[in-house]
């Protein structure tokens, strides 16, 4: 049934830039990846990484002020970019669906939950006003909320953060889409609420087949949920591996300095090794590679070219002059 | 000196509810704290652990005297602090100093970054201007910032570089006490282990104390001497770091420590049974606050509300589970 | 020493530069180009004037703008029913315009700021006390207020000053409140009580300096309303009395002679709504740039 090797998603040299005065700011700088069938790729990135315009971007709902200018997403064998609003319209909900990081303004206050979780039912499916409410029952069933019966008539304020965003899960799932895009969606809860929503996605993901891009700058939630991981650093895809494989053996120079900086559980009290510096203000990012003004390893090339990606083994890319191969280097 | 910095003596903290103000017909209070008692020692840091509502920011705001308990009192070497008046608060405000969560919002934006950090100084008595001066470029340095930023304003920094801004203001009445609520929550995952390092320099520098909350178990680890955990306004346990990760006995303690992601895919996680959320802070169960969701409740932990008792030297739990057995 | 980790401010000099340049792109020239040349004519009345304005040459009375068949050269734009020369009388007038509603606003803004940041900083009672009287003070209509103590006190240049002041405050404490409120829940005013700063010092240099922006965009707005009320005023004979000159003044004189002498009205009248405009296009201007979220951090 699931075939685990077909691509659902493939982003190709995505770049959606932003106009802000006299800059371009660079949101997303010639991304690529793909979210095969029934995975979970998690995108790890810290404020201006880009992780999250590049979802909108997917979605075709890049914010005011910002436009895709290159790049291909083909979902279901379809270039997305080529497509009108209107047609865009029947992908949302639909085909693709979000959950994004605040439960409290991701509900509208004015409407009950019923009235909410029916509502990309009656726009997608051919459901009429009867059996809709049926429907969203079971959806709340699924999403294990309590008393769904009960529920459909409370409005959002009268729901925790944790049930919030199980009801807007169940929004997202409603018309079972092939690809749900979770945005930060567990950083504003508890850490055991957390827990269970997080739970919540990989039971979906087993009984529906559902592939899952997980955007979140935690690193132990990636260890614990994802397949495969991609880095990103100020618009940029600076390496992608399955998940075993990046924590074991990371190549790139950020990736190794993120995973020595967070501390953990049963670590005790080692002193943690920072990456120095901070993230670049995206309207004046360094020439070259990004994150060369903190990394420790630069090479003089670094300051000037890109470095191009470079195919590490199975499935393991990086972006990084270290591992490009001596003749690309000569030049 | 063995004498605690600061002791907390069984304080309450209550907020009325109701009447004209809230929609919902229930009248009554909301118990934010309800019976706590620690102490922070010298140059020791002190880890306070909860949820959203267990009442760990009452706490800090009673510690720092922006809130005055219902009940109980605190004491700042051995002298309850509800008494002070006049020199008093003021010899305590030197002494006591606090970082909050958001560097966005620490900082007064129509304010230069000299006035921000020299203004507990300023409080305190009136300095020359060229000893001021001095003083504020000491202070950058310290925390890592270059001294001509004094003459800049917050919304030209980052939230990390906001933060040190927020630390070296914290330090400059060189206090004995900082209290910290949650200060890396906010920074992206690579700035944090800066400021985690400088908080701990710091501290070693100068001898200073931590109240440290925060719920990523990681960094309370990592930082904490004593830790305690919160629930529904009540400490439910509390012990030594390396006792917290190394023995823990209380059963949220357990749900709370196989909750916590860990950066590690080698390591598998159990799946995750505890159901259920923290009830509202209106409809408190009875017994024990944490029946409802414990899978080792019994009849007992229904009805009798278990007490704070040492179990083992030096480490508190407040289950009957474990009493018993013990 | 603890070894620090310096870092590097991203925006140096040259982001200056930049974010400056943009700004001046931006500028409402046209609102600029009118409060200043109002200011203009109202300080340089006595150097640009073309004849004393309360000079009497009944020979003249009634004449129309200099570009009309029976103008005559040394009135630009006209003389009213006494023969006094139109144009003098509106930059001698602007004086009283401008220096009347400046006035008026500064009472009205700092009895307003220190009842709003009293209400808003300590609450309870203070609060409940003070949003009663400013209650009161909005739900009375404003003409009736002003007929009220003019009555009383009688129509002077003071007086007039007196009531458009204490008839607009209320909104300006109310916005003040509202803003303090909001202003003292934030994490800096915490931690300067932590700091230990007074009430006073808290105050005035955490909550003011806040709550200025807003401040500043209402009493901009508020200027044509004011000039507006003064007008009305004057215009029933509450306000500014001859031999002062005012613009309100004028157009009550004016309409008289509607029918035979548009100039007389229309003169005045057009300063008062070009000023209104001027005021209300740089306070929306003022509203955009002040607005932290517009600024990039």
């Amino acid at each position: 049934m699931m075939n685990k090797n077909k691509s659902i998603l493939e982003v190709k040299n995505l770049r959606t830039y932003f106009a802000d005065g006299t800059d371009t700011i660079r949101a997303v700088n010639d991304v690529s990846f793909n979210v095969r069938q029934g995975e979970i790729l998690g995108i790890v990135g810290e404020s201006g990484s880009g992780k999250s315009v590049t979802c909108l971007s997917i979605l075709r709902l890049v914010p005011r002020g910002g436009q895709i200018v290159g790049g291909e997403i083909i979902f279901d064998n379809e270039d997305l970019l080529k497509k009108s609003n209107r047609e865009m319209r029947m992908y949302r909900g639909r085909r693709i669906s979000m959950i994004l990081q605040n439960p409290m303004t991701s509900l509208n206050p004015v409407f009950k939950i019923g009235n909410q979780v029916s509502e990309p039912l009656l726009l997608h499916g051919s459901w009429n006003r009867h059996d809709v409410l049926e429907k969203a029952i079971a959806l709340l069933q699924a999403v294990k909320i309590p008393s769904p019966s009960m529920q459909i008539a409370q409005y959002p304020h009268q729901l925790s953060g944790g049930m919030r965003q199980r009801v807007v899960t169940s929004i997202a799932i409603g018309c079972a889409p092939d690809l749900l895009i979770a945005d930060e969606s567990t950083t504003a809860l508890d850490v055991t609420i957390q827990a269970q929503v997080l739970q919540l996605l990989k039971d979906i993901r087993e009984e529906r087949g559902l592939s899952i891009i997980l955007v979140t700058h935690n690193l132990g939630i990636v260890a614990g949920m994802c397949d495969r991981v991609a880095v990103m650093y100020a618009g940029q895809l600076l390496e992608i591996a399955w998940t075993k494989e990046l924590f074991s053996h990371p190549s790139h120079p950020y990736t190794k300095g993120l995973l020595r900086s967070v501390p953990r559980l049963g670590k005790g009290r080692r002193r943690l090794k920072s990456i120095s510096g901070q993230p670049p203000d995206l309207a004046h990012v360094p020439s070259g590679c990004p994150f060369w003004p903190r990394c420790e390893e630069t090479l003089e090339v670094c300051k000037v070219d890109c470095p191009p990606v470079t195919n590490m083994g199975s499935q393991h890319d990086v972006r990084c002059w270290l591992h490009t191969s001596g003749d690309l280097l000569k030049k | 000196m063995n004498d605690p910095l600061i002791e907390a003596r069984d304080i309450k903290k209550y907020f009325p509810v109701g009447g004209g103000l809230s929609f919902t017909r229930r009248k009554g209070e909301v118990r934010a704290v309800d019976g706590v008692s620690f102490r922070i020692y010298r140059s020791k840091t002190f880890g306070l652990v909860g949820e959203s509502g267990c009442g760990k920011t009452t706490t800090a705001n009673l510690v720092l005297r922006l809130e005055r308990p219902t009940f109980g009192q605190i004491d700042f070497l051995r002298k309850n602090i509800g008494d002070f008046h006049g020199r008093e608060i003021k010899k305590y405000r030197r002494s006591l100093q606090a970082v909050f969560q958001d560097p966005f919002a620490s900082l007064n934006p129509r304010m230069r970054i000299g006035s921000i950090i020299s203004e507990p100084l300023a409080v305190q008595n009136k300095q020359s201007r060229q000893k001021t001066k001095n003083r504020i470029d000491e202070l950058l340095e310290i925390v890592g910032l270059r001294p001509d930023y004094a003459r800049r304003y917050p919304h030209e920094f980052s939230g990390g570089q906001r933060q040190r801004i927020a630390i070296a203001r914290a330090i400059s009445t060189t206090p004995e006490l900082i209290v910290l609520d949650e200060p890396v929550s906010a920074l992206d995952v690579s700035i944090r282990a800066q400021i985690l390092n400088l908080l701990l320099d710091l501290q070693q520098e100068f001898g200073l104390a931590y109240m440290l909350i925060a719920h990523d178990l990681a960094v309370v680890e990592y930082a904490c001497d004593t830790i305690a955990v919160m629930y529904l306004g009540k400490i439910t346990e509390m012990c030594s770091g390396k006792e917290f990760f190394k023995n823990p006995l209380h059963p949220y303690t357990h749900t709370l420590l196989e909750a916590v992601p860990i950066p590690d895919p080698s390591i598998e996680r159990k799946r995750i049974e505890l159901e259920g959320e923290p009830p509202s802070p209106w409809n408190l169960p009875t017994g024990c606050r944490f029946h409802p969701r414990c899978s080792y409740a019994e009849e007992v932990c229904r009805e009798i509300e278990p007490l704070l008792e040492e179990e083992i030297q030096g480490h508190m739990v407040a289950c009957h589970m474990v009493t018993k057995k013990g | 020493m603890v070894s620090p980790e310096i870092e590097q401010v991203t925006t140096g000099s040259k982001g200056i530069f930049r974010r400056i340049i943009s700004r001046i792109r931006t500028l409402p020239t046209g609102s600029i180009i009118i409060l200043v040349l109002v200011l203009c004519g109202a300080i340089l009345a006595p150097l640009i004037a073309p004849a004393p304005p309360a000079k009497i040459d009944i020979r003249h009375s009634l004449r129309p703008p200099i570009w009309e068949d029976e103008g005559v050269p040394g009135h630009p734009l006209g003389t009213d029913d006494l023969g006094r020369d139109i144009l003098s009388r509106m930059l001698y007038g602007a004086r009283i315009s401008l220096l009347v509603s400046i006035c008026a606003i500064a009472i009205s803004g700092s009895l307003g700021t220190l009842l709003g940041l009293l209400a808003g900083y300590f609450g309870g009672w203070y609060d409940s006390i003070i949003m009663r009287v400013t209650d009161t003070f909005l739900s009375i209509p404003f003409m009736l207020m002003a007929l009220a103590i003019v009555g009383v006190l009688g129509p002077s240049l003071t007086n007039i000053i007196v009531v458009l002041g204490i008839t607009n405050w209320a909104k300006y404490a109310r916005m003040v409140r509202g803003e303090t409120l909001s202003v003292r829940e934030l994490d800096y005013v915490r931690l300067a009580e932590v700091a230990g700063c007074s009430h006073w010092r808290t105050s005035l240099y955490h909550i003011l300096p806040n709550v200025a922006n807003s401040l500043i965009i209402l009493a901009t707005l508020d200027l044509g309303r004011v000039i507006i009320m003064e007008s009305a005023m004057s215009f029933l004979g509450l306000g500014v009395q001859p031999p002062n000159i005012s613009w309100g003044l004028m157009v009550a004189e004016g309409r008289k002679y509607l029918s035979v002498a548009w100039w007389y009205v229309t003169f005045p009248g057009v300063a008062i709504a070009l000023t209104v405009l001027g005021g209300n296009l740089l306070g929306d201007y003022l509203r955009d740039i002040l607005d932290p979220g517009f600024r990039k951090a």
